[in-house]
């Protein structure tokens, strides 16, 4: 992600928020199986980011959050980040699961591999829906989940491999009951040159070359 | 003469890859819309033979574009297509008019066939 605006103009943007909302899309099918009732998912906005400045999405370095953090193997190698504020993601939980999930720390038994299987479950059908959509094999290690704050959630992230510090900020609403949405963000940090081959394999898949607009 | 289609969908890349795959395949796109309320304006101003169209759009979804649209024309002729493939909404689809569903990510061959079953139909 070199150059002005990483090198990712609006059309490559429009393609990946197309792919996150296809995968959430199937993220949300998958959660209203889970959990026996509609859930929406939905992710209204693509940005690019300095790593530094993402903290300020969750309110800032000190606030407390949760991220779960899978490593992409395969065409196009890089990190995920799933990003929420501590007391929003578990709000969601509470919701999510019903009343038995508490909400007030420390975490409880059932919270901790819930947020995880969040996390999974979103990373997943995100790297799946890009995956079909560039014709690419790309695959997610299991989820490692940081409760912390946000600014040492992200640190950890960042010093997690190579990169730049420029990332791809999709920002995703899930409304877990239809009663309103709770912010998450998945946060993609490709690997250098990572980027150029998602964008090369889209091109060639689609005919639609992501970087003429 | 080819068949017309009018094609809405948010995203203006996968406008570009419908467009792409239906003029390759000899169609005519009359024109495009990104959201529910565009689509209902371009079909009362096109009239095409045909429209594709997305679930999930801003400002009206998809679906009440379909009613407002067979609202004016009962005879519209209106695919619809999602990435969002629970049995749920195919049915609501079905049931508010659509001719067909296509499940995104689309292949061209899906989409072609999708297209010549609703224009026979």
């Amino acid at each position: 992600m070199n150059g002005p605006g990483g090198g990712l103009g609006p059309l490559a943007l429009d393609a990946l928020r197309e792919a996150a909302n296809q995968g959430a899309a199937r993220a949300a099918t998958a959660l209203s199986r889970m959990v026996g009732r509609p859930v929406s998912l939905a992710v209204p906005t693509v940005r690019l980011l300095d790593l530094g400045e993402a903290s300020a999405l969750v309110g800032g370095v000190e606030r407390p959050a949760v991220g779960a953090c899978v490593r992409v193997e395969g065409a196009c190698p890089g990190r995920l980040l799933l990003l929420g504020d501590l007391a929003t993601a578990r709000l969601l939980l509470a919701r999510l699961l019903g009343p038995e999930a508490r909400g007030a720390p420390p975490l409880a038994p059932e919270e901790a591999p819930a947020l995880r299987e969040l996390g999974n479950l979103l990373c997943a059908h995100y790297l799946n829906a890009l995956s079909e959509l560039a014709g690419l094999r790309l695959l997610p290690t299991p989820p490692e989940l940081a409760v912390d704050m946000a600014g040492a959630i992200l640190e950890g992230f960042a010093a997690g491999g190579p990169g730049t510090e420029r990332a791809l900020v999709l920002e995703s609403r899930l409304d877990p009951d239809g009663k309103g949405a709770f912010p998450l963000y998945l946060i993609h940090l490709p690997d250098p040159g990572s980027i150029q081959a998602l964008l090369e394999a889209l091109a060639r898949a689609t005919g639609v070359d992501p970087r003429d607009g | 003469m080819a068949a017309r289609i009018l094609v809405v969908d948010d995203a203006l890349f996968m406008r570009m890859m419908l467009r792409n795959i239906l003029t390759g395949a000899g169609y005519d796109v009359a024109g495009e819309g990104e959201n529910g309320v565009q689509a209902v304006e371009r079909y009362r101003g096109l009239r095409p033979d045909l429209v594709i169209m997305d679930m999930i759009m801003p400002d009206m979804g998809g679906i009440d574009a379909l009613r407002e649209i067979l609202k004016e024309d009962p005879a519209a002729k209106v695919v619809m297509c999602s990435a969002m493939g629970q049995q749920a909404l195919v049915v609501e689809s079905i049931q508010a008019g659509a001719r067909d569903f296509i499940v995104k990510p689309f292949q061209p061959a899906g989409v072609l066939e999708a297209v010549a079953k609703a224009l026979q139909g």
